[in-house]
């Protein structure tokens, strides 16, 4: 094998680097795995019959953009954060995420647990003031079907996060009364095929770079001029120790 | 020519670099969406009401967050109500360091089941656990040390944590091991620390107040007085008398265990390392028949009783009295919890025998497991849960939880909250801690142990047995099974 000039091997070598860098920073970022909850909702439910207030607490992160062909993940964290008056616990919950589409669609996914669930080992999963369900995700699949993106279109997605509970109602109720309510989370750009990330600024970089290579020609004509006419009485003005 | 070259190309370089330093290297094609897609995030600003103490640990879990690898940790916890006013601080974690915790709480015998199954097949599932102090030698060696946890994560060990602040009984019986037995012998020498001190539940006497009224009667200070009252109290407001935790599980063994301290005795002869079983001994079959004597006034179910089933008995109006841990207070008194008697139960010292009245310990501890992925993150949160701080605000939170940390009532907040009277419930707990405590002896071979034991107690309990076949039949069964007992 041919050995490589020393500049090559070097600029090889800082390429090289370079991308071991990139897979390594790329891989610690996939192993992490954990998205921060970093926005929250605030949901309360006051009951019609004037038996109590609940009042939950949603942690969520909610991406900014998503592809067709993708599936969007909501990933969320339920608090019961209060219930009042003859309310008792949760028997059920299920937390959806809709968008609902600039183009007139909407999708929808929704996690939860339900009554059965909720029961198992001793109602563990039935959740009282102060208690918590997650971490859980909401996956909403994205199709050009479901979203009415096409290729090269996108949507901009009004995202609701809603909180349906049946609440367990101490005597002289005894029973359960489903309850409800949902508030807006922000919006969500769906995009088929189109750039959905930051992408770099041709038009700048186009205009510095030919604005260079203008002003450098320039220069480069400049000095060719002179020597053209006879440049020896420069080179004699600038030679060294010339008196 | 040159001149104009030099000046349209200067024009344009002008130009890009001032679009450049405008809009950047990089520009966002969904421009025109941006200020649809701006987040409103999560603020760690909300901080009010929060304790000075409990601020510091959580700037300080703020600024080393970011040096833990992996924000998720799974718990496995007991259905308990330290568990339930952590789970209630649980935002507060989540705010200020990311760490997005799983809970797992059930009850008991499930939870217990949980931790010997991680255990056995050195399951990753959790990265804590939560553990008895009485199974802290069945399931140590499934914890990393707390000690061990400080060399290998120095920048992640909380500055101000500071053990020696952990209440004696706690630290000798929870925290490290094998236990001090020693009466009265405390130290909070590192040497076998095993797990976090979590909480410190007692078991006290609960009376209905309005029936003790009705009657003209007084909390009995003595077995004897309260084994006078138990004839008087069924059909007085309750059904029965009282209830008992009398399942023949670790349950009737906690109640036992009230009984015979008050009689001077115990259940091993601890000689250095080694355990002999004491059942044969005067002051345990006493002890035995004082407890017994009780259960032709108990709620009938008591047999099968563990804690829950005893709080049970009381919120629904069946029976007037009982001995339960002392937190049951937050639920005695909780309409939601206590239908039919809430508000009417009132705390009091258990009853004394000739040795005086004791409360049984039952608390348990924090570890991160052996097994766990993500031992960073279960280590930030079990300092979350057991530092001075967050003991604090759960003590003066709905649940009241009685701190393991003796600094906690030096707080002025605290104090002044405790002299107010707001936190009364809690008086019961200080005096009983006072007064005095005993607490199961914990050593690798305990759960085996526990079977014949509990079941002949329980023998005793229904009259299966006589209290003095039951103890001669588990101290046999013991000593021939379980020859050579130690730490």
């Amino acid at each position: 094998m041919p050995k490589l000039p020393e500049s090559t091997r070097s600029e090889a070598l800082q390429a090289g680097l370079f991308i071991l860098a990139l897979i390594l920073g790329i891989t610690f970022i996939a192993a992490r795995g954990d998205t921060p909850l970093d926005s929250q909702v605030i949901l309360t439910n006051v009951d019609p019959n004037g038996n109590g207030k609940s009042t939950f607490t949603v942690f969520y992160h909610l991406p900014k953009q998503a592809e067709v062909g993708t599936t969007l993940t909501v990933p969320i964290k339920l608090y019961v954060a209060n219930l009042t008056g003859l309310m008792s616990f949760l028997q059920d919950y299920t937390v959806t995420v809709s968008l609902r589409l600039s183009n007139g669609r909407s999708v929808s996914g929704q996690a939860g647990i339900n009554a059965t669930q909720a029961a198992e080992n001793l109602g563990a999963g039935q959740l009282h003031a102060g208690q918590e369900w997650g971490p859980a995700n909401i996956t909403i699949p994205l199709t050009q079907t479901n979203t009415g993106v096409g290729p090269g279109q996108q949507a901009l997605g009004n995202a609701t996060m809603r909180v349906d509970a049946d609440v367990w109602f101490n005597q002289p109720i005894n029973f359960f009364r489903p309850e409800g309510n949902q508030s807006g989370i922000g919006y969500v750009l769906i995009s088929n095929g189109t750039p959905s990330g930051p992408e770099p600024n041709y038009p700048g970089i186009a205009l510095l770079g030919f604005g260079l290579i203008l002003f450098v020609v320039s220069l480069v004509t400049g000095r060719r001029t002179p020597s053209s006419r006879g440049g020896e009485d420069d080179r004699a003005k600038s030679a060294p120790g010339s008196v | 020519m040159r001149k104009a070259l030099a000046v349209a190309g200067g024009a344009l370089a002008l130009a890009g670099a001032t679009d450049l330093g405008l809009t950047g290297l990089q520009v966002d094609p969904n421009a025109q969406y941006r200020s649809y897609l701006t987040r409103t995030t999560t603020s760690t600003e909300a901080t009010q009401g929060l304790l000075p103490d409990y601020l510091d640990f959580l700037e300080w879990m703020k600024s080393v967050s970011e040096k833990v690898p992996s924000k998720t940790a799974t718990l496995t916890l007991e259905q308990e109500f330290a568990p339930y006013a952590l789970q209630a601080r649980d935002p507060d974690l989540l705010r200020f360091s990311q760490i997005n915790t799983g809970y797992s709480e059930l009850p008991y015998l499930l939870q217990l089941q949980i931790v010997q199954l991680a255990v056995s097949t050195q399951s990753p599932s959790y990265d804590v656990y939560s553990i008895d102090n009485q199974n802290i030698a069945s399931f140590g060696p499934g914890v990393i040390s707390p000690n061990d946890l400080a060399k290998r994560y120095p920048e992640l060990t909380y500055p101000r944590y500071e053990v020696q602040d952990f209440m004696p009984t706690v630290w000798n019986y929870v925290a490290t091991y094998p236990p001090n037995t020693s009466k009265g012998g405390v130290g909070n020498s590192t040497t076998g620390f095993t797990l976090f001190p979590l909480d410190a539940p007692l078991l006290v006497f609960f009376y209905r107040k309005d029936i003790y009224d009705k009657l003209g009667l007084t909390p009995p200070t003595t077995w004897d007085e309260y084994y006078q009252q138990v004839q008087k109290l069924p059909g007085n407001g309750t059904i029965y008398a009282s209830a008992s935790m009398a399942n023949a599980d670790v349950s009737i063994i906690y109640e036992y265990l009230a009984h015979l301290a008050s009689f001077g005795g115990s259940l091993w002869e601890i000689s250095g390392n080694t355990l002999i079983p004491a059942l044969n001994s005067d002051k345990c079959l006493a002890a035995l028949q004082n407890f017994v004597r009780f259960s032709k006034y108990a709620d009938p179910g008591s047999h099968n009783f563990t804690w829950t089933d005893v709080f049970t008995s009381l919120a629904t109006g069946a029976s007037a009295t009982a001995l339960l841990w002392h937190d049951y207070l937050n639920w005695l008194n909780d309409p939601s919890r206590s239908p039919i008697a809430a508000g009417k139960f009132v705390p009091a010292l258990n009853p004394a025998g000739p040795v005086g009245a004791f409360s049984t310990y039952g608390g348990a501890g924090l570890g991160v497991s052996r097994f766990s992925k993500r031992p960073e993150a279960a280590y930030l949160w079990i300092q979350w849960a057991t530092c001075k701080g967050l003991q604090e605000m759960t003590l003066i939170d709905k649940y009241h939880i009685f701190p393991t940390r003796t600094s906690v009532f030096n707080v002025p907040e605290i104090q002044s909250r405790v002299n107010s009277g707001t936190l009364a419930s809690l008086g019961v707990a200080k005096k009983a801690w006072a007064s005095g405590t005993t607490a199961l002896t914990p050593f690798p071979k305990w759960l085996q142990v526990l079977v014949p034991l509990s079941t002949h107690i329980n023998n005793a309990w229904t009259g299966v047995e006589t209290p003095q076949q039951a103890l001669a039949a588990a101290q046999s069964y013991i000593e021939s099974n379980f020859p050579n007992l130690s730490f």
